[in-house]
């Protein structure tokens, strides 16, 4: 008997699907194990032997037994991601913005010059309306006593600032209603004599502060002229949705939201035309010239910035792998995604955050070839197996595709992976031509973290894999989308209340960030369609003839993204506005979307030689390189 | 529930966390109490004589008597030994949610806060 494995090197995994001979084809076990090193060299070996192992264990028999190996011609592309924050906000002095604490204390709205609980009362009558700052030093009910006896001697005390939790304890201890806003760790860099206002929400309803999160509100209680109104946005919009917060007023002291020099890009056109952009001009202008001047030559980075750095890595990288000299690299294409950015404020006093702009941009390198005749030497060495190049990954995974249920030519597939995605399109005459962009699972890993500042990959990663829920009571939890399940034992005191990530086989794991069920799920949605449904439109117009998306009926979803539990359906959907049939593909009606390009070099060699009862459309075997097929003999 | 309600209600009207402890420990119970009132939760208490001969004063059995006792099914107990113990009736009695052994006043509050915010359903704090 005859056993031949074809093999898929991918970015992130490598895949084997392994056939026997006995009397004609079947396929008898199929693999995947990670990719060792960077795709294309000699150190992905390791992983290739794994998967055969795997298989070859699923097939029961020994590695040696494998007679052929067939390789597929890799599409030499990589994929690279970066981010540039184009803002920043600054505070001089100290003007604090954005304090969110748990359990605020009392309501409404207070405005006044800020004073010391400890002060000398007798020091401070000559004010109009005071604030107190009440350090950790001072116990609550002594703070709340001291307050009592303020008003008493007609001290207007419009508010509070509290360092430690306490602000509902002093609340209840004192015989007025004001705004206490507490947890303000660096109290001490709050200045004294400086006007200042407090605004609690009402409790319970829902609802958030309404005047210090209003710039013309602002401009109301500080008496602002409309030049001072302008430099108060970044205050203002930091406040939006909070239930309390507290905005102090200093002489010299300033915010200001400030552009950071972000560098520029270089797009050369294939027709010679070339044009310089801006990272800050934002992600949007970055796209329509990269559509203007498509398809793209090279694109290069402005030194010393992050997309400069990021672009020579991509550079050097590939040209480690195939021996070339970096400069005679190219980058082929570039995605750029706006995107909001949570950064820590400079000069703030209670760790307060803003969301700064940014631009996150993946980049695709691509160059002639792979060496992957040294990888095929490698593997020959250490098996002492015959070791094909089969064919060209995009025709290999077209052919493996087609064994999905209810596919037929022409059609194009969607091949979504975690550096690149890749689309490739057999016409009615069986020509194929392919494509592959940046921006890919990496990118939504990148924008995921960023959004929800995690410095985390590996959290990134499970945030975008599986789905979230909320931890309600010790024995339920509530999901996404609202519904609960019970559980049989009760959760530990750790994971109660939290976040957590459901990976599957009923593991909770904590999230451990404070954000909501919500916000994590609309962050993680965001983060798919802009680079996923963006790039499947962009790479289905690419391949199609009258570069037209509406041109294709039929779109086959393959790779390891095409697995994720919410990509094919948002692709789906938004394809289905231009009536195009699009789904994930069933492979050999039983691998789902994977193994496609393993697959088809199986199918390819064995159309080559002999029967082979896999239904391939005819005609098909002259479009990927071979002479004829099974179905061709027929006709 | 309204989180307006800082102050302990008398009236066994509303759902409330039950703290059951020993009298002579009241010094603790005075800190658990801000941790819970911190986060506007309802509460009552529920002193006990200190009977020596009463083997049953366990923190965890007291903890698990008092949420029994407890619209919210939270409770904590307090026992002779200086124990604090925070539980919920739905779980096994051998099994609370946590315990401290010996308290200081700052940990004596944390529990207060986190039998708190079990009822509002809020990751608890972490005891240190």
């Amino acid at each position: 008997m005859d056993y031949i494995a074809g093999i898929d090197i991918g970015n992130s995994s490598t895949e084997v699907a392994l056939i026997r001979n006995n009397n004609g084809y079947e396929f008898v076990a199929t693999s995947l194990f990670r990719t060792t090193g960077l795709k294309g060299t000699v150190k992905n070996v390791p992983g290739v032997i794994n998967a055969l192992e795997q298989a070859a264990e699923k097939a029961d028999i020994a590695v040696e037994d494998i007679d052929r190996i067939l390789l597929n011609e890799a599409a030499p592309v990589i994929g690279d991601v970066a981010m540039e924050t184009i803002t920043e906000t600054v505070i001089t002095e100290s003007t604090m913005i954005g304090h969110d604490p748990s359990t605020p204390g009392g309501v409404g709205l207070g405005t006044g010059t800020i004073v010391d609980i400890t002060a000398d009362r007798e020091a401070i009558t000559e004010e109009d309306a005071v604030i107190v700052v009440v350090p950790a030093a001072v116990d609550f009910a002594d703070a709340a006593a001291t307050i009592n006896e303020w008003a008493e001697h007609a001290i207007d005390i419009q508010g509070a600032i509290v360092q430690k939790d306490d602000a509902v304890l002093i609340n209840n201890r004192i015989d007025q209603d004001i705004p206490i806003v507490d947890e303000v760790t660096k109290i001490e860099a709050i200045p004294r004599g400086q006007p200042a206002a407090v605004e609690v929400a009402t409790e319970g309803s829902g609802q958030t502060i309404d005047q210090l999160s209003n710039p013309y509100g602002l401009a109301t209680l500080f008496d602002l002229s409309s030049e001072e109104t302008q430099k108060i946005i970044p205050v203002s919009r930091a406040l939006v949705g909070n239930k309390s917060a507290v905005v102090i007023k200093t002489p010299a002291g300033d915010v200001e939201e400030r552009t950071i020099p972000a560098g520029s890009l270089t797009i050369i056109g294939e027709h010679g035309n070339s044009v310089s952009i801006n990272i800050d001009q934002g992600a949007d202008n970055i796209m329509t010239q990269i559509d203007e001047l498509w398809p793209i030559e090279d694109i290069q980075g402005e030194r010393g910035s992050n997309i400069g750095g990021m672009l020579s890595r991509a550079r050097e990288q590939m040209g480690e792998v195939t021996g070339q000299d970096h400069s005679e690299i190219n980058i082929r294409d570039i995605m750029a995604v706006d995107t909001l950015v949570p950064q820590k404020v400079e000069g703030s006093v209670a760790s307060e955050h803003s969301m700064e702009t940014a631009v996150g941009l993946a980049a695709m390198v691509k160059t002639s070839e792979l060496p992957m005749q040294q990888i095929a030497d490698e593997i020959e060495n250490r098996l002492e197996t015959e070791v094909n190049i089969q064919g060209i990954e995009a025709n290999m995974a077209i052919l493996g595709s087609l064994t999905t249920p209810g596919t037929d030519v022409p059609f194009a597939i969607l091949d979504m992976g975690g550096g690149s995605t890749d689309a490739a399109y057999i016409n009615g005459n069986h020509e194929i031509s392919s494509i592959h962009l940046a921006g890919a699972g990496d990118m939504v890993t990148m924008l995921i973290a960023s959004e929800l500042g995690l410095d985390d990959r590996e959290l990134a990663e499970g945030l975008k894999k599986y789905p979230v829920a909320k931890v309600e009571t010790l024995f339920s939890i509530r999901h996404e989308d609202g519904t609960v399940t019970f559980l049989d034992e009760a959760v530990d005191s750790e994971t109660f209340g939290q976040v957590v990530l459901l990976k599957g086989d009923g593991e909770m794991e904590p999230v451990g960030i404070d954000e909501s069920v919500e916000k994590i799920r609309r962050t993680r949605r965001h983060a798919k369609e802009k680079v996923f449904v963006t790039n499947a439109k962009r790479a289905l117009r690419q391949i199609s003839p009258t570069e037209s998306t509406r041109y294709h009926s039929f779109v086959v979803m393959v790779g390891r993204s095409a697995l994720d539990f919410e990509i094919p359906e948002m692709i789906s959907d938004a394809l289905a506005e231009y009536g195009i049939v699009c789904g994930r593909g069933n492979i050999r009606s039983t691998t789902g979307p994977r193994n496609a390009v393993a697959t088809g070099l199986c199918l390819s060699y064995v159309g080559d030689q002999a029967e082979f009862d896999v239904s391939v459309p005819n005609g098909l075997a002259s479009a990927v390189g071979l002479t004829e097929l099974t179905g061709d003999k027929q006709s | 529930m309204t989180d307006q309600q800082a102050k302990p209600v008398a009236s066994d009207g509303v759902p409330q966390i039950v703290i059951r402890y020993v009298e002579n420990e009241h010094s603790l119970v005075e800190y658990i109490e801000y941790g819970i009132e911190e986060e506007g939760v309802p509460w009552r208490k529920q002193p006990l004589e200190d009977d020596a001969d009463q083997p049953k004063n366990s923190a965890t059995e007291l903890a698990y008597q008092a949420a029994s006792d407890s619209g919210l099914k939270i409770g904590i107990g307090v026992s002779r030994d200086k124990t604090l113990t925070l539980h919920h009736a739905r779980l096994p009695i051998d099994k609370p949610v946590l315990s401290v052994i010996d308290p200081t006043n700052s940990q004596a509050r944390t529990t207060g806060t986190n039998a708190a915010r079990l009822a509002k359903r809020m990751p608890l704090r972490v005891i240190d």
